[in-house]
Parts: C-alpha cells; sequence; structure tokens
C-alpha cells in the first residue's frame, strides 16, 4: 500500500499558519470564558458606608449628608442607639422619610402616586403588613439615592432599568429580554425600540391588564395600531399567569402548543436527514476506498 | 480525472438558474446571519458583529432588504415553472422536471437499500429526490419564512385581519423554520454539495452550468441513458 | 578531575543551595499596625462619651479603602466595634453569641489577617444586618480542581470542608452542602470564631462520610480520581489508590516490554547492540518529524487513525462499530484532557467549571451520550461475534476479555452514576441531562437498599475493573491502541525512504 506517498508542495506555509491557527483557538477557548463570572460582587448599595468617589461622581454628589438625612443632633438620640429596640434590625428604606425627594423630584413623586406600585403602598398600608410579593417600593427600592448617575443616555437607562425592575418582576424581565423589543433595546442598544417605562409609563407604573391602556401603550410607536394590535402578547412567559386577563392565558395557551409543534417538527426533520445523510456519505466513502484499493 | 485531455462536459444548468441561485446563496446568508444576531443578541460577540454591521437598525434594515431580494428570487423559480410548461411545452410528470413524481419514492427507497448494503444505488434522472427536496424544501419554505416574516414586519396592518397573539406564534414559527433551514442547508445540503467523496472540495456544475462526462454518468445515470438515444454528441439542453 | 567535572559539581551544588532556599521560608512575626486601631476605637470611644468634639457623619460612614492596611484595620475596628461584645454580638431573641475579638480573629485566621469582614461578608454591613450571600471565597480564591475534592464537591460550598464546624446540611433552594447554622439537635450553634479545619485529615472528610449522613454523602471516604483515569474522566495529575499506582506501573511496565520486543530485530543491518539501534531509530525519527514527511503523517494521523479510513475501506458495518467506541473513548478522553489542562491554567474560566460539573446539563449529556455509544458498540460486536458469527469473524479469547472489560467497565460506570444520583438527591430537573444515569437511579430507587453504602463498594468495583483495564492495556488485543497506528507510520514512511525498520 502507498498510502503515505505524498508530494508536499509550496504549501508549507499556509499548513504552518493552520496549525497556528488552530493552536491559537485553542487557548483563546481556554481565556474566552474567564470574564464571564463576575455577577456577585455588587451585592447592594445601601451599605453603613458610603463609597465617596462614586458619591462625588453621582447625581447628587453635590449634596451634603444633612440635606437629605437631617443633622443627627436634631433627633438628640445616641446614634448608634445600640439600646433601641429595632437596633440593627431597621429596614432602612422603609424608615426613611421619601418625601424629602419631593423637594426637587416634584413632577416624579406626583407620577409615582398615581401609579401601582404607590397603590401596593397604600394597600400595605392599610392592612399593616407587607403583600406575600414583599413590600411595596419606594423611591429607594429602584433609585440609588448616593450612586446614581446622571446624563445617561436612553439606551444606558434602559439597560440599567431592565435590570431594575427585573430584581423583582423577575418573569417579566426574562420574557421582555426574549421579545424583540428587548434584544433590540437592552441586548443591541437600539433606543428606538420599547425599554420597561416607554409602555408602563415612567414612575407611573401602569398594569397593562386593561386593553384600553395597553393599546394607548403601543400606538406610542405603533401610530396604525388597531384594537386587536393590544393582544399580542409580549410577555410570554408561562409563570405568573395572574398577571394576564383571560383571553391572554387563553391565546397564550396555543402560542405556546404552536410553538411545541414546530420546535418538534423541526427536531424530526433535522434527525431524519442527518441520519440519512451521514450514512449515504459513509456508505459512499466505503465504495470510494474500494475503488481505490 | 483519470483521463489527461480536458473531459468533454455537457450544459446542465441555465444561466438564469445560475444566477438565481448565486442570488439566494448571498441573501440567505445575510439573512440568516442578521436574524440569527439578533437571537443571540445577549452575547458580547453577536453585540460586537451587530455593531461593526451599523447597529441594531441597520442589521433590521439589512435583513428586510435581503428578504425582499430573496423572495423576488424565488419568484422567478415560480414564474420559471409556469414557463417550462407554457413557453417550453414540457411535461410536470416527465423525467427531467424538478416536479417530484413516483420515481422520487421508489428511488429513496432503493437508495435506503443502498445505504444498508442491500442493493445498488438507484440510477437518478436529471434531479435525484435529495436535489428535489433541497429545491421544494427553499421554494416552499421561503414562502411560510416571507408570510410569518411580513407578519413581524407589519404587525400593525395584520393584527388587523388576524388574532393579536397570532404574531406571537408567526415569531416562533420564523424562529424555528430559520433554525431548520440554516441547519439543514449547512448540512444536509452542504454535505451533498462538498463532502461527498466524489464531488469533494465542491460541485461546480450549479456555478459553470456544465457537468463533466464522467459525473453525468455516474450521478445521472437515467438522463444520460436518454441523451444517449437521441444524440451521442453533446447536447445542449435548456 | 578535569575542568568539566569540577564545573558540573559547582553549577549542581548551586542549584541545589538554590532550590533549598527556595522551599525553606523562615517564619518571622509581622507588627499590626496596632497604633490605627487605637485610633479608630479611640474615636468610637469619644462617640459614646459624646465629647465636645462631635463626630462627622463619615468619620464611620466613610467606605474604607479595603485596599491597604491602614483601611482594612479601620473597617476592621467597625465591625470588632461591637462583635467584641458577648452581649452586643447576640442575636436578638438569641443566645448565641456572634463573639469575635481582634486577636482571635487573627489567630485562628492568620491569613486572613489583612482582609476586611466586608471583603468577604459583602452584604452584611447593612441595616437590617444580614446576609443573604454569605461570605465569598470564590472572588478571591480559585475553585480547586478534580483532587482531591473530586467534582461531586462542586456542589459542597468551601466552607462546608474548610471550617471547623461538624455540621453540615444540605440547602433545598440551590441544592449545595453548606455548613449548618444549628446542630443536629436543631439548636443554633455559632459559627463566628472563624477557625480553619485542617482539610489533609481525614476525620474532616469524615463530617460528611458517615453512615446515614444527611447531605447525601457516600457512606465511605473514597480515594480519589487517578492520572490513569483520564482516558474517559477529568481527572487529576496524581495516582490516588495505591491499586491505581501498581496498574499504572505494570501499564508503563507493559510499554516497555512492547518497545523492547521492538527493538528484537535489526535496525538498519545493526543487530546487537540496543545503544546502537536505539540511536539509529530516534535518529530516523527525528529526521522524520522536521522534514517534510511530517505533513504526510499528520495526514495519516488524521484520517487513517483518527476517521479510520482503512476499517471504512473493509467494511461499513465493522467500521461503524469500531468508531463507536473509538471516537466516544477519543472525544472523552479530548474533553478529560482539555478540561483537566485548561484547569490547570485558567481555574476561573466559567467554561471549564461547566465541563468540570457532572451535574451540569452539557457535561452530563456528552458523558451518558458517549458511554451510550461504547456500550452500544460493545453490544454490536458481541452480537456480531456470538449471535450473527459471520464467516471472517474470528473470535479469540483476547477479544472477549478485552470486549468483557470494556463492557464491565461503561456497565459499572452507568450503575455507579445512577447511585451517585440516587444518593446525592439531586432533584430531577437537574439530573435528567444525564439520562440514562437518571433512569438507573429511578431503578435502583425501587430497591430499599442503603445506597450510601453500596456505593462505595460499586466505586472500588467500576475502579477494579479500570485498573485491570489500564494494566491489560500492553499486552493483550488493547495493544493495537499503539501497533497499528506505528505500522501505518512506518509504512508511510517507508513508501518513501525505505530506511526505518523496527
Amino acid at each position: 500500500m502507498q498510502t503515505g506517498t505524498i508530494k508536499i508542495k509550496t504549501k508549507m506555509q499556509t499548513r504552518w499558519m493552520c496549525l497556528l491557527l488552530t493552536s491559537g483557538c485553542f487557548f483563546l477557548a481556554l481565556l474566552w470564558f474567564s470574564h464571564a463570572r463576575a455577577g456577585t460582587d455588587k451585592a447592594s448599595d445601601s451599605t453603613w458606608f458610603v463609597d465617596m468617589n462614586n458619591y462625588r461622581d453621582s447625581a447628587h454628589g453635590s449634596l451634603k449628608c444633612q440635606e437629605c438625612h437631617g443633622s443627627m443632633m436634631d433627633t438628640q438620640k445616641n446614634h448608634p442607639d445600640k439600646k433601641a429596640d429595632d437596633f440593627l434590625y431597621t429596614q432602612t428604606k422603609r424608615v426613611f422619610d421619601y418625601q424629602s425627594c419631593e423637594k426637587c423630584h416634584k413632577i416624579a413623586y406626583q407620577r409615582y402616586l398615581k401609579g401601582e406600585h404607590a397603590n401596593a403602598g397604600l394597600k400595605e398600608k392599610t392592612s399593616g403588613k407587607p403583600s406575600e410579593t414583599g413590600y411595596a417600593p419606594t423611591c429607594g427600592d429602584c433609585h440609588s439615592a448616593h450612586y446614581s448617575k446622571s446624563h445617561l443616555t436612553r439606551a444606558q437607562t434602559g439597560k440599567m432599568m431592565t435590570e431594575t425592575c427585573g430584581t423583582c418582576h423577575f418573569e417579566q424581565k426574562q420574557s421582555f429580554l426574549a421579545n424583540y423589543h428587548g434584544k433590540a433595546a437592552v441586548n443591541l442598544g437600539y433606543d428606538k425600540a420599547a425599554f420597561c417605562t416607554d409602555c408602563h409609563g415612567a414612575h407611573t407604573m401602569l398594569s397593562l391588564k386593561d386593553k384600553k391602556t395597553a393599546l394607548t401603550a403601543c400606538l406610542r410607536c405603533h401610530f396604525d395600531a388597531g384594537p386587536e394590535f393590544a393582544n399580542i402578547i409580549i410577555h410570554d412567559s408561562n409563570k405568573n399567569p395572574g398577571l394576564k386577563n383571560d383571553t391572554k392565558k387563553a391565546s397564550l395557551k396555543w402560542v405556546h402548543i404552536m410553538r411545541a409543534l414546530s420546535l418538534i417538527f423541526v427536531i424530526a426533520v433535522l434527525v431524519f436527514f442527518y441520519m440519512h445523510t451521514g450514512l449515504l456519505m459513509i456508505r459512499k466513502l466505503h465504495e470510494k476506498l474500494r475503488r481505490h484499493k | 480525472m483519470e483521463a489527461n485531455k480536458t473531459p468533454q462536459t455537457f450544459q446542465r444548468f441555465h444561466v438564469l438558474h445560475r444566477i438565481l441561485h448565486m442570488v439566494i446563496i448571498l441573501n440567505f446568508t445575510f439573512l440568516a446571519i442578521s436574524g440569527f444576531l439578533l437571537h443571540f443578541s445577549g452575547f458580547e460577540w453577536a453585540r460586537f458583529v451587530v455593531s461593526l454591521m451599523g447597529g441594531a437598525g441597520a442589521a433590521g434594515w439589512l435583513h428586510r432588504f435581503c428578504a425582499v431580494f430573496l423572495y423576488i428570487g424565488i419568484l422567478i423559480h415560480v414564474f420559471w415553472l409556469f414557463y417550462y410548461k407554457i413557453v417550453l411545452k414540457q411535461n410536470f410528470c416527465g423525467p427531467d422536471s424538478i416536479v417530484p413524481g413516483k420515481k422520487d419514492i421508489t428511488d429513496m427507497y432503493q437508495n435506503l437499500r443502498y445505504i444498508f448494503n442491500k442493493g445498488a444505488s438507484p440510477l437518478f434522472d436529471r434531479f435525484s429526490y435529495l436535489q428535489k427536496l433541497d429545491y421544494w424544501g427553499e421554494l416552499l419554505g421561503m414562502q411560510s419564512m416571507g408570510i410569518t416574516g411580513l407578519i413581524l414586519w407589519f404587525p400593525e396592518f395584520f393584527a388587523g385581519i388576524i388574532p393579536g397573539f397570532f404574531i406571537n406564534i408567526a415569531g416562533y414559527f420564523h424562529f424555528y423554520e430559520a433554525v431548520l433551514a440554516v441547519m439543514y442547508i449547512g448540512v444536509v445540503h452542504m454535505s451533498d454539495t462538498h463532502l461527498a467523496p466524489d464531488i469533494f472540495p465542491m460541485e461546480k456544475s450549479i456555478f459553470t452550468g456544465k457537468i463533466e462526462k464522467e459525473r453525468f454518468m455516474e450521478e445521472h445515470p437515467g438522463e444520460w441513458k436518454r441523451q444517449e438515444m437521441i444524440n451521442d454528441e453533446t447536447a445542449q439542453q435548456l | 578531575m578535569n575542568l568539566k567535572t569540577i564545573c558540573t559539581f559547582m553549577v549542581g551544588a548551586a542549584l541545589m543551595i538554590l532550590m533549598a532556599a527556595f522551599i525553606y521560608t523562615p517564619a518571622f512575626a509581622i507588627d499590626l499596625p496596632d497604633t490605627k486601631v487605637q485610633k479608630m476605637t479611640k474615636a468610637q470611644k469619644a462617640a459614646k462619651e459624646k465629647s465636645s468634639d462631635p463626630l462627622l457623619c463619615l468619620d464611620c460612614h466613610r467606605a474604607r479603602n479595603i485596599h491597604t492596611n491602614e483601611g482594612v484595620i479601620a473597617s476592621q475596628a467597625f465591625c470588632f466595634d461591637c462583635h467584641k461584645d458577648e452581649e452586643l454580638s447576640k442575636k436578638k431573641g438569641s443566645n448565641i453569641p456572634h463573639e469575635i475579638t481582634q486577636e482571635a480573629f487573627h489567630a485562628n485566621q492568620p491569613n486572613h489577617r489583612f482582609i476586611a469582614c466586608i471583603n468577604c461578608h459583602k452584604d452584611v454591613a447593612r441595616s437590617p444586618h444580614k446576609t443573604t450571600l454569605g461570605a465569598q471565597c470564590l472572588d478571591c480564591h480559585t475553585r480547586h480542581s478534580e483532587s482531591p475534592g473530586n467534582d461531586p464537591h462542586s456542589r459542597v460550598s468551601c466552607q462546608a470542608c474548610h471550617f471547623q464546624s461538624e455540621f453540615v446540611e444540605l440547602d433545598p433552594k440551590d441544592f449545595k452542602v453548606k455548613l449548618s447554622r444549628n446542630d443536629y439537635d436543631g439548636l443554633p450553634i455559632s459559627l463566628s470564631d472563624h477557625i480553619l479545619a485542617d482539610v489533609e485529615d481525614e476525620q474532616t472528610c469524615q463530617k460528611c462520610h458517615f453512615k446515614k449522613n444527611p447531605v447525601g454523602a457516600p457512606a465511605a471516604v473514597l480515594p480519589s480520581k487517578s492520572l490513569m483515569c483520564i482516558m474517559c474522566h477529568t481527572s487529576p495529575f496524581s495516582m490516588g489508590h495505591p491499586l491505581f499506582g501498581l496498574a499504572s506501573l505494570i501499564f508503563i511496565g507493559g510499554i516497555f516490554i512492547m518497545i523492547a520486543f521492538w527493538f528484537k530485530g535489526s535496525v538498519k543491518g545493526e543487530e546487537r547492540s540496543l545503544h546502537r539501534k536505539i540511536s539509529l531509530s530516534s535518529e530516523s525519527v527525528y529526521k522524520t518529524i522536521f522534514s517534510k514527511q511530517i505533513f504526510s503523517l499528520i495526514k495519516i494521523f488524521i484520517l487513517d487513525i483518527l476517521l479510520q479510513r482503512r476499517i471504512l475501506q473493509e467494511s461499513v458495518s465493522r467500521w461503524s462499530m469500531h468508531s463507536l467506541i473509538f471516537t466516544a473513548i477519543l472525544l472523552r478522553l479530548g474533553l478529560s484532557l482539555f478540561t483537566a489542562i485548561g484547569f490547570y491554567f485558567n481555574p476561573e474560566s466559567s467554561l471549564l467549571t461547566v465541563l468540570i460539573d457532572k451535574n451540569h446539563g452539557f457535561t452530563a449529556f456528552a458523558n451518558d451520550l458517549l458511554g451510550l455509544f461504547i456500550l452500544l458498540g460493545v453490544i454490536w460486536a458481541v452480537v456480531k461475534r456470538f449471535i450473527v458469527k459471520p464467516d471472517h469473524v474470528v473470535s479469540e479469547y483476547q477479544d472477549n476479555i478485552t470486549l468483557i472489560l470494556i463492557g464491565s467497565l461503561v456497565v459499572l460506570g452507568f450503575l455507579l452514576e445512577g447511585a451517585r444520583i440516587l444518593v446525592t438527591q439531586i432533584p430531577c430537573e437537574m439530573a435528567i441531562y444525564s439520562f440514562a444515569g437518571y433512569m438507573v437511579s429511578k431503578v435502583f430507587s425501587f430497591f430499599p437498599l442503603d445506597w450510601a453504602q453500596v456505593y462505595p463498594l460499586m466505586w472500588y468495583g467500576h475502579g477494579l475493573v479500570a485498573a485491570v483495564f489500564i494494566a491489560w492495556l500492553p499486552f493483550g488485543k488493547m495493544r493495537h491502541m499503539f501497533n497499528t497506528p506505528l505500522t501505518y507510520f512506518i509504512e508511510a514512511v517507508d513508501g518513501v525512504k525505505n530506511e526505518k525498520r523496527v
């Protein structure tokens, strides 16, 4: 048998290039994923310590502590008050008086009072305890008082917004990111696509369960939208079905059935033809090797 | 291959079909790239490629532009079928036709037997059943891709005609069929035209329009026999 | 003694001294920046006494630069100010103090003296004063690879092994084994002393590995995998159990015997001197490798060895059968080599963390699928040999031993995987990716055995068969792993220059 006697021509260089490239790829593959794990670094920004470098750069950087927190001298209490009942148990965000924000952010505060988050807050006050999903959010739950940056672009704000809303509305964040709006807006930074507040209102936080409200939201961008347009499902995940109205629940079932069917179809077709081609290629190769014996 | 003189060649594809094939390759590639970039936009590399393309807006524009071009190509193919029947007065059920017929089923059975070493390879005619499948898969698949794509392009208009959640379904159909098309073309069609040991590294007849005598006899023996009967010399068909 | 010898001796001696210097590092005491602590505590004392000089907000509430020693000590002082006090460090309504003084901390964790508390306990410095993350070790430390904390331990938190506390629990939320905050009677305990455990001591392992343990650990402490396991599993660069060491020794011995057998013939006319034979043949190997011929050898390696061209030439069914076994083992070898070597260089990589975690979807699926391929190939071969019996298949006893060894190795592997899934109580949605192992575990769950005790037995069974297989490699049929490629290479080289003869 004379299989190995192949004359090498002037292709040496290309081969070395190939060799270098493959080894390079191998090392790249080793290094590529090493940056992916950085999630646990930022725990919570409401700690006892204020990072003055970041604070100075933030939107509130020019304010003095007393302007929001008041003077500790006024209260005539020890600080820290180790004898106090709730020492180390204070829920900072519940205790802080966010009406002090209204001093500067009047419009935002008024809008907030109209929306669902404030409604939940009212319910909480009357019942005296938080709902099962947690406390109703106030300013500090979404906005960082110490480190919020100012002068961000629309896409930057939108990206941060998706994260912020997503800490509580996780399913909504996931389904938004699976939708064309989320992909274009958050992932690709396309600022003509809609972020959370574009539909749900900035600080107002509408639920959009009502079809008419939803349609008004759609009409902001889709000028020709008709009444049926509001039946398109943006957050099409199966979780949290309680947040959807009945027609949406029914149609969501159909969407998932059709999705599963098309997936099964794709897999069936591919499996059949991959096996067909694979076996055919092996058979043909066998025949060819036989012929050249 | 074995012969030293330049091999005798026969015309296999019309210029129109060669150009159309190239148009479809180009647009299909761009469509697949820009489409899947949107789907995988959660990854850093996808964002990088999109930024190279000029941002999400430009990539979306490219996707729609290529879709229109590809669909024009498909339409010309459909018109060709009519031209083939009406002007050229050819028979759809004839052996030269791209339309699937009874012989394809027997061919497939024969080929499966061949795969499992139970018989000889079938005598394919002008188009083997796999080639017909490529053709019709593309032709029909692009219709549904086109319709679902249009629904996603003009949701305001279509929501006036069909229920709103059909647009969600169209989105999923569009994605899964894209996966099917890319995975099918990328593996089955590519191995048929590049990896098959007699063809490796590449089947050129769709670009040059010509097929060598050896390969003609080997891969389309049915047509070769008829060709010989009609005319021994180089016959220029189509 | 000539000059050369003297030089050699001197260089050798210098090297030895240098090495010794590297190994020997004398212990020396470190002076803490005590003054800073004093200053800080003084400042806080001043706050208590409400002296005339009032504290400003930022005296306490400024985030310290914990990348400097002074900042670390100041930051620690903030925490120790309360935690040094037994009464103050008690949780409300509980009697367990979370008490730790700076001196105790420095004594118990000498390596973390200059690490601020909030560097690890990232989310505790807040009100309400509690943590959800726990201490973060992996922000600074890298995860260790296969040995000795082998991969089932990727679901065990660092503290569970490295902290001196005998109570562990299985957290139902993220399915990790963690240190428990309660003892086995349900009473709360304090973990605030920060004393590290001696992980070299087997007693530390026995806090999980005992009979009827609550965290789903096998009832016995098993040895780590050995380098010889790399054919199918990611393995450490160590010998593991002495049995594996013995098997590897036999393997290496067998390889030498095999090579010696190759050199029995004549090399380029040289009949007798082994030294001459070796030098001649290595010379020609060297010449071949650094010549254009290497490309034809690479081609042969890819086509004839990896893709098994010559077997395909003979028969499609033989090729399919052989490839099922060969390619699957080759892929697993490639995967485990990539993981082992990659982990050595870049343990932070999330890709390699995925590959080393047996329960991760991809790794579990790939391992199960490839294992199943091997099994399928073996079954095919058995059917061909003993049921179909075509004329050209001659079944020697060596073939049968090979099939029995590989078959039992794979079957035991699947049984072991099933038992592992059952014992560690992995939830369905995590275990479903190892589809074969999961089915086995479902079957096992019908038998009311104490699988935590059966698992070590099965493990030793699998290890024993693996050891026999490795030891037997250079002697039996599997020798063709080395012989056949070599024959192909020599054929190829001979076709060109007809020089090397071994």
